[in-house]
């Protein structure tokens, strides 16, 4: 609750409109409010007493009243929509920004889903309450005040049998209210699993097809589509429980004024002298309360949107609250281009809580430098090379660009001339063009074909029906493993870096087109500082330096030769790889 | 319908326009077989809706019952002849039907809300299993983010109909019915002063319901280009991020994200617009029942009473809630529409491949596994494997390499029937793939997928995917022969330790181990392994090796790999290239043959640095 009023500082834009339109609502409300009374008067003044004139009148009136009321209706519920589309627009680019803002670290913790989820239905949500609830709230309230006032003002007798039904009434609901609302809580909570469910799925439909998974599968998603079905019944029957209930509330309490006040009326003509209403009163009362009733049904039903807003303010606060882990700090270094020194100084880093997945690391790297990286599994290099360009930060030590820590560069300069191509190349669903174009958006069709040809992509893409303009599909279906390493490579040599980093894209590369990739950039960038990651021997054996990295430490460093000279673990991996595999055969 | 017909669009959807958003009003035929199909899902249940049908008539009725009788309580009991124990008793049995009526509609109402999430549930749960039968072929070109869409949004779409449609539709046919008859009853004259003003409210009504229709519409196709957009910039933020394009991909977001709040605003205004209309239309037809009521009564005071006029003053009122909830409902029910074809859109997609009717399974599985005369193309006239024909004996293991994007993994996605052959035949101990059944032949088979992918969920549950029954000592026992176990074991909650999306919070090394240690732990008939060890150092790999050579032995196992150590010790090697099989045999022989595969292993190092090497 106190997470959806805080969401409200959102609505301070539209200040100016909101108010108005909440003014202009009040005015219409309160214009058709006078309708009963002018129903009363043609009853009692003109039916009664046979006044053609006054009937007219007054038929007149409640046309002329509606008339302005519905057009000041109309301009209220505008600037109410323009003010709610507004503030959910605001809100979602703030939420998109946010997550934009976030580092590896704050990524690693939240699911896709669960970060779309908040960025649309969750804002949808907050928006449907502004919208309607906001709406009904103030009408409702304008409408009971206003017929208790007019009520009071023709028999406080009955008012005040009114003050004492309505306020019950809503407490009534706020009972109810407060019961539904954990309930949805968990619907909503039940449809995250069923997506999540589903998602993971579909994304790993490969996996559950060649494992024969399908029947788990199936019997795992069945647990959860009954879960979500369980919940939303339960919620479906108290709805269908409850909003006929708040109907008969409504219509009872109508029936009970009508019945006293006919009682009184009753009495006041059997027994003279008793004070009494009118026939006429008495149907205006009949108005009053249905009109009185309507807006505590409203009422009702805003609570559910009540409840659900609250549960969305709070999932979008959990975003909002969340403190990107990696932040510029005031007066960061801004920088067109870097020189390309790079510098360890007794770097060390972790996630979370656990070992070091980079321990005590130290070294220079020149500017130009060709770099190489081989080493165990999970020994941390692509831990290391992440802290170049701070995709994480070290906990200890530090990490120097051209002689400055880089926690002292701006974000944007350290990523636009450091390219680093991840080791899971992510493409987007698109061309190839578009593909490359990203990074780069006024390259010439001529840089593009120089990049995918250093890339030694241009001949699969020269292959495609449409060339650049062959689409790909989600995460570059369509495309061989090492065809899609090799477009991801294309790509970031198209951002023109002064730091490149290639984390073991050359895996799915045959031996000579990784040669032929790396001696082509080797060559043709040569004053750009490149660091390859590789397991292979063959990736590795040209840079001027090759790093052999395990346990987040260096073990070994020098040049091919120079190692192989050393008899250590570089020298036993070349063993695996070449030597031996060829037997110098 | 085959699978193709929903590839009406390339693949993909360009960058950022969201996965298959299009509502599909344009085809009538589709609209009517979707509402056919919803149709059936009710099928039993149809008595059901009677029943909720009728219940809720009778809450309705009895609803309408009661202003009349309040207006005659007023009448008889207050102004013809006053009597306070009549008017108390006739108030009372008003108020015991409005009790009755809720306990009847709420009954109608539960119904209705139980069937309508049974059918979804259903819907549901026939949908996914079918989506399971589907093929790979399938996916890649429909896209995760549309199936997902159609899975949840449209889903959603027609449970509002239905949950709300339809005791909206039976509450507002038969409450005005009800009240007109009672109108009529009491006075022909009055009800038509009433329904007067009906044609122009229908006349204006329809013509903003079209405006809305087109606006949400719209609306609809704004709000899937930029959840397209979200998902899909999300799902890449850590390559934006390393480019330094957050900028752009917020501006593209913020385009997006206008679009929708002006098409919003407009399509929110024009429903908006039925309000003030309904409103406006109530109180023309209460001033033209007040004065020629007011006439009528003057003149005629002996046939239309006081109490009378008043009874049609709250008829007037209540006759035209439910035209504005209609209004409503109209839109619903489109949504649904279009939210249910597509829907049935996936139910009636004929899988591709499946198992054939009367399929075989081999008694004695040996393993031998032969292409013959291959043909194969992903999309028609692009042929990636021409004429490809190779044998290999039940036990021995096959090296398949060639240069990237030779078509390696493609062969191995027609052995297991991720795809079918256009020509030729694969057959596993002579029996053609096609001809078994397509869970027996997938089970015989353990795969290492080129890129692997893990549940979010621990390492053990990853482990045991493909044996859930396995014990905890086996998963052990395969992890360490994977080389996975130690490192496992080194993470602080070990093999509870919760894996994040795709299992990205382990280097790509360790996944491709926990894959390894995965199908080790199903111990298939026949081992594939598609790169598997690519990210793996050649270390490790070397203990791997050991463990790969005991557990491919007596077993069919095909590898595909680059590194030369991976592959030397393959009983056979076929090198794929340009669509063909251009060379085959061992190692040695291909190396001595000096050929594509000798130039492709051995030019890489100069004779003079491994011969220097060898001679420290
Ligand atoms: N789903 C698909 N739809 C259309 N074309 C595809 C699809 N998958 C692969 N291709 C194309 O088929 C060809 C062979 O691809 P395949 O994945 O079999 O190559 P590969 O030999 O495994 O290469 P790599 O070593 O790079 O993984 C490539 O040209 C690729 O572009
Ligand atoms: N996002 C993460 N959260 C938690 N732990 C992680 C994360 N990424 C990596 N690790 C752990 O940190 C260690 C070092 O991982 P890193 O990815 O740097 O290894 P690597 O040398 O690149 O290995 P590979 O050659 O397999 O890619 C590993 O033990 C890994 O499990
Ligand atoms: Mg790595
Ligand atoms: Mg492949």
């Amino acid at each position: 609750m106190l997470s959806l009023i805080k969401l409200f500082r959102f609505l301070n834009k539209y200040k100016g409109s909101l108010i108005f339109s909440i003014c202009l609502l009040f005015v219409s409300t309160l214009l058709t409010l006078v309708q009963p009374r002018m129903v009363q008067i043609v009853v009692d003044e003109g039916i009664k007493q046979k006044e053609m004139a006054t009937i007219l009148l007054w038929g007149g009136g409640i046309v002329l009243a509606a008339i302005f009321s519905s057009l000041i209706n109309f301009g209220s519920g505008y600037l109410l929509i323009k003010s709610s589309h507004g503030m959910a627009y605001d809100l979602r680019g703030t939420l998109f920004k946010k997550v934009f803002s976030f580092s590896f670290q704050n990524l690693d913790k939240f699911r896709t889903g669960e970060l779309m989820v908040r960025i649309n239905s969750d804002v949808n949500t907050i928006m449907m309450f502004v919208r309607m609830g906001f709406f009904m709230i103030i009408q409702s309230l304008v409408m009971i005040i206003g017929s208790l006032l007019l009520m009071y003002s023709s028999d406080p007798g009955l008012a005040s049998i009114m003050a004492v039904i309505m306020p019950s009434v809503l407490v009534v609901f706020l009972v109810i209210a407060t019961l539904v609302r954990p309930v949805f809580l968990k619907m909503r909570k039940k449809l995250d699993e069923l997506n999540n469910v589903l998602q993971e799925n579909l994304a790993g439909a490969s996996l559950v097809k060649a494992f024969v998974q399908k029947k788990q599968e199936i019997k795992k998603f069945n647990v959860k589509n009954k879960g979500f079905y369980e919940i939303s019944l339960k919620i479906g029957t108290l709805m269908s429980l409850l909003f006929p209930l708040l109907f008969l509330i409504g219509q009872v309490t109508m029936a009970l004024v009508v019945m006293i006040g006919g009682q009184r009326a009753i009495n006041a003509l059997l027994v003279p002298g008793v004070p009494g209403i009118t026939v006429g009163q008495l149907l205006e009362f009949n108005n009053y309360a249905m009109m009185a009733m309507f807006p505590i049904l409203m009422l009702g039903m805003v609570l559910n949107f009540v409840s659900m807003a609250a549960a969305s303010a709070e999932r979008i606060f959990e975003l909002l609250n969340e403190q990107p882990a990696i932040t510029e700090k005031a007066g960061a270094v801004r920088k067109e281009k870097l020189n390309g020194d790079i510098a360890f100084v007794n770097a060390s880093f972790r996630y979370g809580h656990g070992e070091m997945a980079v321990s005590d690391f130290s070294m220079e790297i020149k500017s130009g430098e060709k770099i190489g990286i081989i080493g165990p599994t999970g020994a941390g290099k692509s831990s290391l090379a992440y802290l170049i360009p701070r995709f994480y930060d070290v906990n200890y030590g530090s990490v120097l660009i051209d002689g400055e820590n880089v926690r002292d560069y701006s974000l944007s300069s350290l990523r636009r001339s450091i390219a680093y191509v991840l080791q899971e190349s992510t493409l987007f669903a698109g061309t190839i063009k578009e593909n490359l174009l990203f990074v780069n958006p006024d390259a010439s069709d001529n840089e593009l074909w120089e990049a995918l040809n250093l890339a030694q992509a241009a001949d699969f893409v020269k292959e495609k029906e449409n060339q650049l303009e062959e689409v790909i599909g989600e995460k570059g279906v369509g495309l061989s493993g090492g065809q899609r390493q090799r477009l991801a490579i294309a790509r970031a040599i198209l951002s023109n870096p002064d730091i490149l980093i290639l984390d073991d894209v050359t895996s799915s590369l045959d031996l000579e087109t990784e040669s032929k990739v790396i001696d082509g950039i080797y060559e043709k960038l040569p004053d750009c500082t490149i660091i390859i990651i590789s397991q292979k021997i063959n990736a590795v054996r040209s840079a001027d330096r090759i790093i052999v990295m395990k346990d987040g430490k260096c073990q070994e460093k020098g040049t091919h030769q120079e190692l192989l000279k050393i008899k250590g673990i570089y020298k036993e991996i070349f063993n695996t790889q070449v030597a031996q595999d060829q037997g110098v055969a | 319908m085959s699978e193709n017909r929903s590839n009406s669009r390339p693949i993909g959807q360009g960058m950022g326009r969201g996965p298959g958003h299009h509502a599909s009003f344009e085809k009538a035929k589709d609209s009517k077989r979707a509402f056919k199909g919803l149709l059936s899902y009710i099928g039993q249940r149809k008595i059901i809706i009677l029943i909720a049908s009728f219940f809720l008539m009778g809450s309705v009725i009895l609803k309408a019952l009661t202003p009349a009788m309040i207006g005659d309580a007023i009448d008889l009991y207050i102004i013809k002849n006053p009597s306070l124990d009549q008017f108390t008793l006739q108030m009372s049995l008003v108020i015991v039907l409005l009790l009755i009526s809720w306990g009847v509609e709420a009954i109608g109402g539960f119904l209705i809300i139980r069937l309508s999430n049974q059918i979804i549930f259903k819907l549901r749960e026939n949908s996914f299993a079918h989506i399971q039968g589907l093929s790979m072929g399938y996916f890649n070109r429909t896209g995760i983010g549309d199936l997902i869409s159609r899975m949840t949004n449209d889903m959603e779409m027609i449970y509002n109909a239905m949950s709300n449609g339809i005791s909206s539709i039976v509450n507002g046919i038969f409450t005005m019915i009800s009240i007109l008859i009672a109108m009529f009853i009491r006075s022909w004259s009055l009800t038509l002063i009433v329904l007067a003003i009906l044609p122009v409210l229908l006349f204006l009504t329809s013509l903003i319901g079209k405006l809305v229709k087109d606006a949400f519409q719209k609306n609809q196709k704004a709000v899937g280009a930029l959840s397209g957009h979200i998902q899909e910039s999300i799902t890449g933020i850590k390559v934006i991020q390393s480019f330094n394009k957050e900028e752009k991909t917020i501006d593209d977001f913020n385009q997006k994200n206008n679009d929708v709040r002006r098409i919003g605003i407009r399509s929110q205004f024009l429903s908006h617009a039925f309000m003030p209309i309904m409103f406006l239309a109530t109180a023309l037809s209460l001033a033209l029942l007040i004065t020629f009521g007011g006439v009528l009564a003057i003149y005629f005071p002996a046939v239309f009473s006081i109490g009378l006029i008043t009874s049609f003053i709250i008829y007037a009122q209540r006759f035209f809630e439910p035209i504005r909830q209609m209004t409503n409902i109209y839109n619903i029910f489109q949504s649904a529409l279009a939210g249910a074809e597509r829907v049935f859109e996936v139910l009636e997609t004929k899988a591709e491949i499946k198992s054939s009717l009367e399929s075989k399974n081999i008694k004695n599985f040996r393993g031998d596994v032969e292409f013959k005369d291959v043909h194969f193309w992903y999309e028609e006239n692009k042929p990636v494997l021409e004429n490809v024909g190779f044998f290999i004996e039940a036990g021995k293991n096959i090296a398949i390499v060639g240069p990237t994007g030779a078509g390696k993994t493609t062969i191995i996605n027609l052995l297991t029937r991720f795809y079918d052959i256009q020509k030729g035949e694969i057959s596993i101990d002579g029996v053609n793939i096609k001809d078994m059944d397509l869970d027996y032949l997938r089970n015989q088979m353990g795969i290492v997928l080129q890129e692997p992918f893990f549940f979010a969920t621990t390492i053990m549950e990853n482990l045991k995917y493909g044996r859930p029954a396995a014990s905890d000592e086996e998963v052990f026992e395969a992890a360490k022969l994977a080389e996975a176990h130690n490192f496992i074991r080194r993470l602080p909650e070990g093999y509870n330790t919760q894996l994040s999306e795709r299992g990205m919070n382990l280097s790509q090394g360790e996944r491709q181990l926990l894959a390894i240690a995965r199908v080790i732990l199903k111990d298939p008939k026949i081992l594939i392994l598609d790169e598997a060890t690519s990210s793996i150092d050649s270390l490790t790999e070397v203990h791997i090796q050991k463990a790969l050579l005991s557990l491919m032995k007596n077993r069919t196992s095909f590898i595909i790999a680059h590194r030369l150590s991976t592959i030397k010790n393959a009983h056979k090697v076929v090198v794929v290239h340009d669509k063909h099989i251009i060379e085959e045999g061992t190692h040695q022989s291909l190396m001595n043959a000096k050929g594509f595969y000798y130039r492709l292993y051995s030019l890489q190092f100069q004779k003079s640095e491994i011969t220097e090497d060898m001679s420290i």
